[in-house]
């Protein structure tokens, strides 16, 4: 075949260098096509140009590195896998892929690129139209062809529309393609949409105690309630461990925003309170150490936070607590009624100068201290729902639940507020809740 | 003029000449729903490169996001004036995070503009 030149040379054995291409055969195994079985879409159009140009034969062909398959030979019962391809060199087909565009033989024992060709006998051909399958990145595939027994001319309409055909044909298998191509991208996200979970899940976890420490004559419960549908980590959290000595430390917290921006803030946080409560039993001092900790890190999110610090005493706990962009903590007095503790202080990881203040409170028997974040105060239907509208379930409402549980311990009364949120934003809670609660068991 | 209807927040982005403002209209409630959309309006905001009026006069609620968008816009060069009043709960948010005092906050829009920096 040294009368042919293709453009993109040639191979030792006078095939086109262009079956070797490893990005052409990618895109020739991307395609699917390679040991496929007919189908019905592709016969029909072989029969299409059959009746068009009144050849005897008509193919659709993948041309590989070293093997021709065959997709669609109308005029052949299908012989299965094994027996529909053929060496490369075995056929036409290579040639329309070398030059990457039609190649047209009207007397193929007398066309000086093909006399002589081993294909001639076996497949009788007299004249051969083919052209190539190409992908949207341009790789020549394959090959639609059709072939007569006798040398004819080609007449100009029949190899229009024969190339109109291959770029059906064309088309058909790019859009395949893309749909594979979608589906796959579509599983991996969907896999690591998982894996996300997994993570955010074990991450959440990691930042929430496990179970609370008791502190000695006291009852205490935390409830952490995820908003719905969230994969990511949140920046809700709390904690209560023992500071120095005999003073203990309640803190909750509420980092803005989610994910591992969310959970690097969060993380820092707690372990820099936890760190600091023991210097210092000011919680306004330890909660201004933390918010000079996240300007020094950079923190990329601001959080809220209450944290209070206390010591038992015969009567029940006493000590101090500070508000840091946080809402107020609540006191539910033994006799039911229910006080708000704290006044408003700077939110952390935004200013360089705070202004936090100590609040002093004491619980005597069967007072319990209510520390929240704010979707216990701001919990409200989606309103993409069905339900009607109802107002903001606020700071008010809460404290209206938490007078309801009037004699209820650290658990029922944790469980009773996610009762009353869950039944006023119809399950459909837009934010994540953390509550904690610290009782003084009533004294008999 | 742009409007953008989002889960149950408007919002709107009107671009002045003179003086040179990109104000910013919230009407509604932010939300999980919406924060997504909202720092995209926020983003597109500061990309005008006008100095910057939020106008909360229309906003039900306002979340934690929100709160945050307006400190990463006070923080920025451009400048940030609120048009108000700020109201309910998102008065309560900025009261007990201590920034009520942050924000420069005025009743009008000609005082708002006025307020940017030239």
């Amino acid at each position: 075949m040294s009368v042919l030149g293709y453009p993109g040379g040639m191979r030792q054995d006078g095939l086109p260098a262009v079956l070797s291409d490893p990005v052409r055969l990618a895109a020739l195994e991307a395609s699917g096509m390679v040991g496929s079985a007919p189908e019905q879409v592709f016969d029909d159009l072989m029969r299409l140009a059959v009746s068009v140009t009144g050849s005897a034969i008509s193919a659709i062909t993948f041309v590989g590195e070293t093997r021709t398959y065959w997709k669609s030979v109308p005029h052949l019962p299908y012989g299965g896998v094994e027996a529909w391809q053929n060496a490369v060199g075995d056929s036409f087909c290579y040639f329309a892929v070398g030059a990457d565009g039609p190649f047209i033989v009207e007397d193929a024992e007398n066309d000086p690129r093909t006399a002589g060709h081993r294909a001639i006998g076996p497949w009788g051909v007299g004249a051969w139209a083919g052209f190539p399958i190409v992908t949207t990145d341009g790789h020549a595939i394959g090959t639609m062809c059709v072939i007569d027994a006798n040398p004819r001319p080609w007449q100009r309409q029949e190899l229009e529309t024969l190339a109109i055909l291959a770029r059906a044909v064309s088309n058909e298998i790019n859009l395949r393609t893309t749909l594979n191509t979608a589906q796959s991208a579509l599983a991996t996200a969907q896999s690591a949409l998982a894996t996300s979970r997994d993570l955010a899940r074990s991450l959440q976890d990691s930042l929430l105690p496990p179970v609370l420490r008791p502190a000695p004559g006291l009852d205490a419960s935390a409830r952490y309630l995820p908003a719905t549908g969230e994969a990511e980590v949140v920046g809700d959290f709390y904690d209560l461990f023992n500071a120095r000595g005999p003073w203990w430390t309640a803190v909750m917290g509420d980092v803005c925003g989610k994910g591992t921006e969310a959970a690097k803030v969060t993380a820092l946080a707690r372990y820099t309170l936890r760190a600091d409560a023991g210097d210092h039993l000011s919680p306004a001092v330890v909660l201004d150490r933390l918010n000079a900790a996240m300007l020094a890190q950079h923190a990329p999110r601001f959080l809220t936070a209450v944290q209070a610090t206390f010591r038992t005493t015969p009567a029940g706990a006493a000590g101090r607590l500070c508000l840091a962009g946080h809402p107020p903590a609540l006191i539910r007095r033994a006799d039911g009624r229910v006080q708000q503790a704290g006044v408003p202080g700077t939110l952390l990881g935004i200013l360089p100068a705070t202004r936090l203040t100590d609040v002093r409170f004491r619980l005597g028997s069967g007072d319990l201290l209510f520390l929240y974040t704010d979707g216990a105060c701001e919990a409200r239907p989606d309103p993409r729902g069905s339900l009607p509208h109802r107002p903001i379930f606020d700071e008010e409402a809460l404290a209206q639940a938490l007078a309801d549980t009037h004699g209820m311990d650290a658990a029922a009364t944790n469980a009773h507020i996610a009762d009353v949120l869950a039944g006023h934003h119809g399950g459909w809670a837009s934010d994540d809740t953390a509550l904690l609660s610290l009782r003084v068991p009533p004294h008999p | 003029m742009q409007e953008r209807p989002l889960e149950d927040l408007l919002v709107r982005i009107t671009e002045h000449t003179r003086p040179n403002a990109c104000v910013l209209a919230l009407l509604g409630s932010t939300g999980a729903w919406n924060s997504t959309a909202l720092e995209g309006a926020f983003h597109d905001a500061r990309a005008t490169g006008r100095p910057l009026v939020v106008d909360l006069t229309g906003l039900r609620f306002g979340d934690e996001v929100l709160l945050g968008l307006l400190l990463h816009a006070y923080a920025s060069p451009q400048g940030l004036v609120l048009l108000g009043p700020v109201t309910g709960h998102f008065a309560r948010r900025l009261h007990r995070s201590c920034v009520d005092d942050l924000f420069h906050t005025q009743n009008t829009l000609e005082l708002a503009l006025a307020q940017l920096p030239t």
